[in-house]
């Protein structure tokens, strides 16, 4: 392996796990949050993608200004599912599982509704083809505007939990909820805004995800997995720590698919997941909890 | 009395119900499924529209044996487990008449056994790969092109412009290993050495590890042998990692009009076509235009390829005269007929000796087709300019 080779595998791997990052940045809230992996986030990515499709190819807009539109899409679906549907589970024993089988209807009711929309088929947007060669190493340029997107909104999320009022809120009730109850924090409301933006990032995700891959409607669960994944071997409640492996899944990927096969790449994510769970429970960069 | 009147009344029913019967005689009913989902639905809607449309011509024609035909299919997803339920669920619980393959030989492969079992003649119109017809199968016969001759196109030009290396990148099922594994054997006469030779998982988007192992290789040569979305996904991720190659060529994809979302990505590259609407095959106008009324667009090779296995089948059940599967075996087996898809005729295994396959390009977005040349329609553009030239 030439130098040469090695550092575009390094950038192959870190625009991949951009993406990844920016997928699994709101499940990451959601269960951090609510304790509810919500199954239907891949499909979430999907439709958002979907969305973003369609505004290109038939009203032209560019895919850059669909984010915004993709983003407000999902938020709206985090916030109806959390305020309709997920809000009104009784808060006993079986609360967790009734909310996830509950997001599991969601992301059937999500699969059929693009497949109604939209049709069957891989979908991809076609938006700039082609590379910036920079120091004799190709920079894919959908990937790369992919991936400096995804490190906007990964900042723009960091600053807002870090300093806004409701962001802080946001960390008090994943922490811990009566406590925040008891300083006076609307956790309800807490609740639906985070379910929203949990959405809000998957759709980002997906509205760029589509500029670099084909997608089609069935494939949303397959994100749900590698999203879960990310936040399991990166660490759950750790937003650094969820980008950090993000990028740890993305060069594996890259450097296993090169060295080894691509076989092997697929399913690199699973071992990496289980490595984890046995030695690390917490993930690669998360805290221990008591 | 009562029961003697109740006997009148059960005999003019059933009386009412043969009449009934014979103005409406009951239809044949044709079960198959076909991939609306998942990665092959690309290609599968063309396969299914190609049935459809034999059902409303044979309809019109008065008929199969005097009965109405009518279709009956389902979406297997592209899965081929999907596709065994699917099929028994055809020939047990909808009671069908007769079947026809679905799409891709993978799913194929998984359902002949299903039609084997049941002694179910099944024409695999979407089944390349040889070996699902090896196996001493007697229910079974191919419909489709076989795999090892989709690249010969591809392999003739490679020849004759003294390209000298070859790069093979295949999804890990059955159609495109098969047709990975065929190249490979033939490679040696055309003057070619393999000097890549890997397969990818199904469902997979990220390419860019073997591409840059394939850029590393730099060979003259690149066959993708693989269906729609991942031969749009290898390309574009040639273009993005700069993989330059003489001659770019895919086995599935390139002959669907929605190659060209590619957009400057698809231009010159090369794909296998097994037919065209401007090749001459009895019946191809009609069939062209009929179906283009129909369905608003224009068929590819998975619309012909599906309406001649339902123009064998019904010339098999008229010439047997009956449903009988076994005698419907052995018509089938020795039959030679022409179709819009060319030739039909298979060997004692049940393999495609008759249909053949063309070479379509890309150029200024539009599809040529450039051998043989008795159907070639324009000149092959080679080599492939860099990426960085094009636009």
């Amino acid at each position: 392996m030439t130098p040469r080779i090695l550092l575009q595998l390094i950038v192959n791997g870190i625009m991949l796990g951009g993406v990844y990052g920016l997928m699994s940045l709101g499940i990451n809230l959601v269960w951090g949050v609510m304790g509810v992996v919500n199954l239907a986030h891949g499909d979430v990515i999907i439709a958002a993608g979907f969305v973003t499709f369609w505004l290109f190819t038939r009203l032209g807009v560019n895919p850059l200004l669909a984010l915004p539109v993709s983003i407000a899409m999902g938020f709206t679906i985090g916030l109806c599912v959390q305020k309709f549907l997920l809000a009104r589970v009784p808060q006993d024993r079986g609360a967790v599982k009734t909310s996830l089988l509950m997001t599991f209807g969601v992301s059937y009711m999500l699969i059929n509704a693009v497949q109604l929309t939209f049709g069957n088929e891989f979908q991809t947007v076609m938006f700039l083809p082609g590379s910036w060669r920079v120091g004799g190493l190709d920079f894919a340029k959908s990937r790369t505007l992919a991936f400096s997107m995804a490190a906007v909104i990964s900042l723009l999320l960091w600053a807002f939990l870090r300093f806004s009022f409701t962001g802080r809120a946001i960390h008090a009730v994943s922490q811990s909820p009566e406590g925040a109850s008891v300083c006076g924090i609307d956790i309800g409301r807490t609740r639906i805004l985070s379910f929203g933006l949990g959405a809000a990032l998957a759709a980002a995700a997906g509205a760029l995800l589509v500029m670099i891959f084909a997608i089609s409607p069935a494939m949303g669960t397959g994100y749900t997995v590698r999203s879960f994944a990310v936040t399991v071997i990166g660490g759950l409640g750790s937003f650094p720590g969820a980008l950090l492996g993000a990028l740890v899944l993305g060069m594996a990927e890259v450097f296993t698919g090169y060295l080894a096969s691509a076989q092997i790449a697929n399913g690199i994510a699973f071992l990496l997941f289980l490595a984890v769970l046995l030695t690390r429970p917490q993930g690669l960069f998360g805290r221990k909890t008591s | 009395m009562t029961s003697n009147r109740t006997l009148v009344i059960a005999a003019a029913a059933a009386m009412a119900q043969s009449l009934a019967a014979r103005a409406e005689p009951k239809p044949i009913v044709i079960g198959a499924s076909v991939s609306l989902s998942g990665t092959y639905a690309g290609s599968g809607k063309y396969s299914i529209e190609g049935t459809q449309l034999w059902v409303e011509d044979v309809n019109a024609r008065g008929g199969l044996l005097g009965r109405p035909v009518r279709l009956i299919y389902y979406d297997d997803k592209s899965d081929p487990n999907t596709g065994v339920q699917l099929y028994e669920k055809l020939i047990t619980s909808d009671t069908v008449d007769l079947i026809v393959g679905p799409y891709s030989s993978g799913v194929t492969s998984a359902v002949s056994t299903v039609a084997e079992k049941h002694h179910m003649v099944m024409l695999g119109p979407e089944a390349a790969d040889v070996k699902i017809y090896t196996r001493g199968y007697k229910y079974n016969f191919q419909a489709q092109t076989q795999a090892g001759r989709y690249m010969l196109g591809a392999l003739t030009l490679a020849k004759a412009n003294g390209y000298k290396t070859l790069a093979l990148l295949a999804e890990d099922t059955a159609f495109p290993k098969a047709v990975s594994a065929e190249v490979g054997k033939m490679a040696g006469e055309y003057g070619l050495k393999i000097v890549f030779d890997e397969t990818y998982p199904k469902g997979s988007s990220d390419f860019s590890a073997l591409l840059t192992k394939v850029k590393q290789i730099a060979p003259d040569v690149l066959f993708a042998n693989s269906y729609l979305p991942d031969s749009q996904g290898i390309l574009r991720q040639c273009h993005e990692l700069g993989v330059e190659a003489k001659m770019f060529a895919v086995a599935v994809g390139a002959a669907e009009p929605e190659f060209r979302n590619l957009g400057p990505s698809a231009e010159y590259v090369f794909g296998a076509t097994q037919w065209a609407a401007t090749m001459p095959r009895t019946g191809n106008p009609a069939f062209v235009e009929a179906y283009q009324r129909k369905f608003n667009r224009a068929p590819d090779y998975h619309s012909a390829a599906n309406y001649a296995s339902m123009q064998v089948l019904e010339a098999a059940v008229k010439q047997v005269g009956s449903l009988d599967q076994d005698k419907l075996a052995a018509a089938v087996s020795k039959l030679k007929l022409d179709t819009v898809y060319g030739r039909f005729e298979v060997d004692p295994r049940g393999v495609q000796i008759g249909f053949t396959s063309a070479l379509l390009q890309w150029q200024k977005g539009k599809q040529v087709l450039v051998w043989p040349d008795d159907v070639a329609k324009g000149k092959p553009i080679l080599p492939t300019p860099p990426w960085s030239q094009r636009q």
